[in-house]
Formats: C-alpha cells, structure tokens, sequence
C-alpha cells in the first residue's frame, strides 16, 4: 500500500538508506573495497556527507566523502576515486623495476584523496624514504616511480 | 655492471658497461605496467638470426602456466626487474565480471585475443550453473581488478537448458 507523503516533493525517485547499506563500495579500478555500514548525514543541513565503508575483519575500516560517490546502483556503489588510503602496503619500484620498499603510511592533503607524500619503508635497519607525488609514475598493482632509486 | 678489466673489440655495438649480462636477468621480477609482479624470468629467448632478445619465458608460479612475452612489449629493464609496456590480458582470467549496475556476472574463464597480440576480441564468462558464453570487448567499460561493463549491455538470463537466441549479445 502507497504510503502518504507531506514532503511538498515527488519521493518517487529518491532511494532510502535501505538502498545504500549492505552494499558492496566498489573503487574506479574496479575494486571491491567492502561494504557500505553507515550514512553519514549533516545534523544542521540534514544532508548526505558520505558514507561509512566496513572493509572486512580486523581492518580499519574508511569514510568517503559524497563527492567521491559516482552513482549508487542497485548492487552497488561505486566510487570516483581510488582510495589513496589502499596504497598502504604496496611494494615500491623505482623506474627499472628495482625495489625501493614497502609503502608505510601515506599522507593526504587534509581530508581530500591527494597524496601529499608516502613513506616508504626500506627494510629494518634502513631509514624511510619519503617520496612525494611528482616522483610517482604510476599506481596501481604497486607503485612505480618516474626516477632511479639512487636519485631518491 | 662489470669492474672487470678487459679488452674490447667493437665495431660500433655498445660498450661492456652500457650492456646487461643476460645471467644476471634470469630469475629477475617480471612487472606489469602498472606494478603487477607477474613471476620471474625464466627464459630468455633469442633470435638465431638477428642475435637479439626475442622474448622471455615468464614463470608464474605453482600450477601456473608460463608466459611467453615478445620483446615488443619490453618498457625497461635492468637487473633487477623487467617491466612491461602492458597489462597482459591473460591475467584477467579467474577475475570477477560486473554490470554496469554492480552485479556479478560471472568470473573469466578464457580471453580470445587477435592472434597471439595483447588485443582481446572476447571474454568468456563462466557462472555456476550456467553455460559458459562470450561477452564482446565493445561491452567492455574498464579492465582492472574487476571488469566493469558498460550499461548497454543487456545480457538475458540463461541457462544450461536454454539455447542461445540470435539478439543475445553474450
């Protein structure tokens, strides 16, 4: 049975939070990051600010921000961006394919998806190198840089 | 590099310091071009004729076929890594394939790709219980850790027991 409405709107083509939750988040390279859990809504403007993503056990799990939701479908949501946060872990190359390290933290320009600098972990008895985004050639499996380790 | 001293007989070939020592290759990390390790070298093939690298044999592990690759598709190499000018197609089987809305199609069971090239011409989907079928590149919106297709893909639902119908464009 239709349900009154009061909202002086037509409701019909809204979605309700039923839609989102459950949901898996899939990133622009097609990765499944895990699975909408929370609405994030604006107390004063009552409005969507993002929504809360549960990455699986024992993970931390990642807010995104509504200008990175491209389209909510009706199996998923799918973003814009590629989490910067995901760079956590990955291996680094230098442009020959040597390795530098292992991605230790990323630093974001405040609470945007920029990487301002990733900090990359040689081995146990090595400094950190901290590598800023001009060096990088790509991400994507791993990070490969645009210069030779020992430029570095 | 080598600190070796020697004698050198060149006509206008490069010198010992600006070469590779093929020795050194083997067992080097594979790496796609955007950072997959792929395996090691396992082989490096030669041309008998023109002397120059053909390709190398890459080895990918317990239960998984080597990869032969052309030089063609060789980025950069040093003696360490060997990185790649291209995600190899091959490694897209076993990947999950999406709707445009979300959905899980199925998983890639085979790539039919032009000729021997990196080029796919079709992917073939595999889902429990259903016959395998082929879904063209031109559905194809993005190749990555899953594929996405594109919205004007309209795959009927099909099963074992069901013949394929001539505007099915799976």
């Amino acid at each position: 049975m239709a349900k009154k409405s009061i909202s002086g709107k037509n409701l019909e083509k809204t979605i309700t939070s039923d839609d989102i939750l459950g949901k898996e988040v899939i990133d622009k390279e097609g990765k499944i990051i895990g699975v909408a859990e929370r609405i994030l809504i604006d107390p004063k403007l009552l409005d969507i600010v993002g929504i809360g993503v549960d990455k699986g056990f024992l993970k931390k799990g990642i807010i995104i921000g509504k200008s990175y939701i491209k389209r909510i479908t009706t199996h998923a949501i799918f973003l814009s961006i590629r989490a910067m946060y995901e760079i956590k872990g990955m291996n680094v190359f230098d442009i020959s394919g040597r390795k530098v390290g292992i991605v230790s933290s990323v630093d974001l320009q405040g609470y945007k998806n920029k990487i301002v600098a990733l900090h990359v972990k040689q081995g146990l008895a090595k400094k950190d190198i901290i590598v800023y985004p001009e060096q990088i050639k790509t991400i994507g499996y791993n990070v490969i840089l645009n210069l030779k380790k020992e430029n570095l | 590099m080598t600190k070796l001293k020697h004698h050198r007989i060149t006509k206008k070939e490069k010198a010992l310091e600006e070469t590779l020592d093929l020795k050194k290759l083997v067992h080097a990390r594979v790496l796609s071009s955007k950072g997959q390790v792929i395996g090691k070298v396992k082989e490096l093939r030669i041309n008998q004729k023109t002397l120059s690298i053909e390709g190398i044999v890459v080895s990918r592990g317990f239960m998984k076929k080597p990869l032969y690759i052309g030089s063609s598709y060789f980025e950069d190499l040093s003696d360490e890594s060997l990185i790649l000018k291209i995600e190899p197609s091959v490694l897209l089987i076993g990947k999950k394939v999406l709707s445009s809305e979300g959905k899980v199609i199925g998983e890639v069971k085979d790539i039919e790709r032009q000729g021997h090239t990196n080029e796919i011409l079709d992917l073939i989907i595999k889902k429990p219980l259903r016959k395998s079928f082929i879904i063209k590149k031109s559905y194809v919106k993005y190749l990555g850790d899953s594929i996405i297709l594109n919205s004007n893909y309209n795959g009927k639902k099909k099963h074992f027991w069901k013949k394929p119908g001539k505007n099915d464009n799976q």
